[in-house]
């Protein structure tokens, strides 16, 4: 297990113009911190500059280090070792992570035998655990699907088991349930909040969304047009935020929530790595 | 149901070549000024709804009435009294507007498509009114699409729906494509819809037909909800007792599902 630690990260197009200018934060393992931002705010960029896969044309300054390897700039032989055993990441699209063309079991088939050396019938009944971990319902025929016959909710499911597959450090999730129902939402975050702490995995979690940001996360990182707002405990920005902007996003989503008839909301997580 | 401006009255639709229908005997009625919101998620037929009452489709069974009347899709001088009357508002404010067309021009497009009003003047005359009814600057008539933001383009979308003085207007998620910091604010321009529109007397809120898959926003908005699962209306009534006190376990599970802030007082 090791600490992610990001240090003045800037992203720049090629015409030097800033996307993300000089962000820094620490991810200690085994702890969750939520990044949180509107349109344009640089949380994404952030989170591709972390995976080494930004999009052509932008560039990464500054450090971005898990544990003792430098990933700015390193060798897509370091980030594809790095990729996959040491981070995984889920989107908020599960079908740009699969291929709309293997059986499902096929593609979760090459992470475990790269990453857990499995073969044959380990191999097999792998795929199926892998799949059954997720709380997908019959795997075997899951297998055997391809991704178009599967729903929203179950293709983001495969998603996932195809990051865990990869026992990584460091959960990248960005959006991981924007395009799904609200009722499917709640399942999926159980499941993300049930794997990681079972894995005892690093989450970095992004959001637009701050009441599934603080549901799952302890730390936040306010974003906005590319610059750090605020970073601290989830509890203290949501109840006393310093910046007028964390302020702001706090009081639009009590304002919307205000209409809903009360429930008792869960406890935010609270440090607490025991 | 004379009394009603649009409702849909036992209403079922198939989609050729389906083998099963995609509603189920909807009943949903909206008086006029009446705030309604209809709720459900993915499949669940809003928008198939929502074509039906928009009169792009007609129903495979039941009707749907527009001041008590069926809505014949064949009737056009009909057709055109209709679309005076019930104007809509999409999820995508990108989508929604011609790139090419200056704001002053899709704001005005309902006007002179529907024959309400051909004088150049009086048109522009029109649009500032409108503009000024959704907090938009004057200038913004002459400039284009692009240059505006996705809740500015989301403001000219409703500025272009209040154009022919609209008494109901359907609005498909109209906020949820938006950032949070803009959604309240679509949301406040849309409590007072028609309100600060000279061309609406004061005693005439314009109706809304709300829909979406956000509780919160239709509890904002709305006086009234329905809940669509799977093609019919689980439950209907009253937006403060259908949150407060919901009969269907469909209705609860859409409720529980909301994730919550913590409380600021713990």
């Amino acid at each position: 297990m090791s600490t992610l630690t990001v240090n003045g990260l800037s992203v720049r197009t090629e015409e030097e113009r800033a996307l993300v200018s000089d962000v820094s934060f620490t991810l200690p393992a085994g702890e969750r911190l939520g990044i949180i931002g509107e349109s344009g705010s640089g949380k994404s960029l952030t989170a591709l500059s972390v995976l080494g896969l930004l999009p052509t044309g932008l560039r990464a300054t500054g450090s971005i280090r898990l544990g003792d390897t430098e990933l700015v700039g390193a060798s897509p032989r370091t980030l594809n070792g790095v990729r996959g055993s040491g981070i995984a990441a889920v989107f908020q699209e599960p079908l740009t992570a699969l291929d709309p063309l293997m059986r499902i079991g096929k593609q979760l088939a090459w992470p475990l035998s790269h990453h857990r050396g499995l073969r044959g019938d380990a191999l097999k009944r792998g795929i199926i655990e892998a799949l059954a971990a997720v709380a997908l319902p019959d795997p075997e025929k899951i297998a055997r699907s391809y991704i178009h016959e599967v729903s929203g909710g179950q293709r983001q499911r495969v998603a996932i088991a195809l990051a865990l597959a990869c026992n990584p450090d460091i959960l990248i999730a960005d959006e991981p349930t924007t395009a799904l129902d609200i009722s499917v939402q709640a399942e999926i975050l159980e499941l993300l909040d049930t794997a990681v702490r079972e894995r005892g995995m690093s989450l970095l979690l992004i959001s637009h969304d701050l009441a599934v940001v603080s549901r799952m996360t302890e730390h936040l990182l306010v974003l906005r047009g590319g610059e750090t707002i605020e970073q601290g405990a989830t509890r203290t920005l949501l109840t006393t935020p310093a910046a007028d902007y964390t302020r702001l996003l706090v009081d639009t989503a009590r304002s919307l929530e205000a209409y809903l008839p009360e429930v008792t909301a869960p406890a935010p997580r609270t440090e607490n790595h025991s | 149901m004379s009394e009603y401006l649009l409702a849909a009255d036992d209403v079922s639709f198939r989609y050729p070549g389906r083998g099963a229908d995609t509603l189920h005997g909807i009943t949903l009625a909206l008086r006029r000024g009446e705030r309604v919101g209809l709720v459900g998620e993915s499949g669940a037929g809003k928008s198939t709804i929502l074509k039906l009452l928009l009169g792009l489709d007609s129903p495979t069974a039941g009707a749907v009435r527009f001041r008590g009347a069926p809505l014949n899709l064949r009737d056009r001088a009909g057709l055109r009294g209709f679309r005076s009357a019930v104007q809509n508002v999409f999820q995508d404010p990108y989508g929604a507007l011609d790139p090419r067309a200056s704001v002053g021009r899709s704001i005005s497009e309902p006007l002179r498509s529907l024959g309400i009003e051909r004088d150049r003047a009086a048109l522009d005359a029109r649009v500032s009114e409108l503009l000024r009814a959704v907090d938009l600057p004057a200038d913004a008539a002459d400039r284009y699409p692009h240059a505006f933001s996705g809740g500015q383009r989301q403001r000219i979308a409703i500025a272009r729906a209040l154009a022919p003085g609209p008494q109901l207007i359907l609005a498909d998620e109209p906020v949820s494509a938006l950032d949070m910091s803009v959604r309240t604010q679509i949301i406040e321009l849309l409590r007072g819809l028609g309100r600060a529109d000279a061309a609406v007397p004061d005693d005439n809120q314009t109706g809304l037909l709300l829909v979406s898959h956000d509780l919160s926003i239709v509890a904002a908005l709305c006086d009234r909800v329905a809940v669509l699962q799977d093609g019919r209306i689980v439950e209907q009534g009253p937006t403060a007792r259908v949150l407060a006190d919901p009969q269907h376990p469909y209705t609860r599970t859409l409720l529980a599902a909301i994730p919550r802030l913590p409380r600021a007082e713990e």
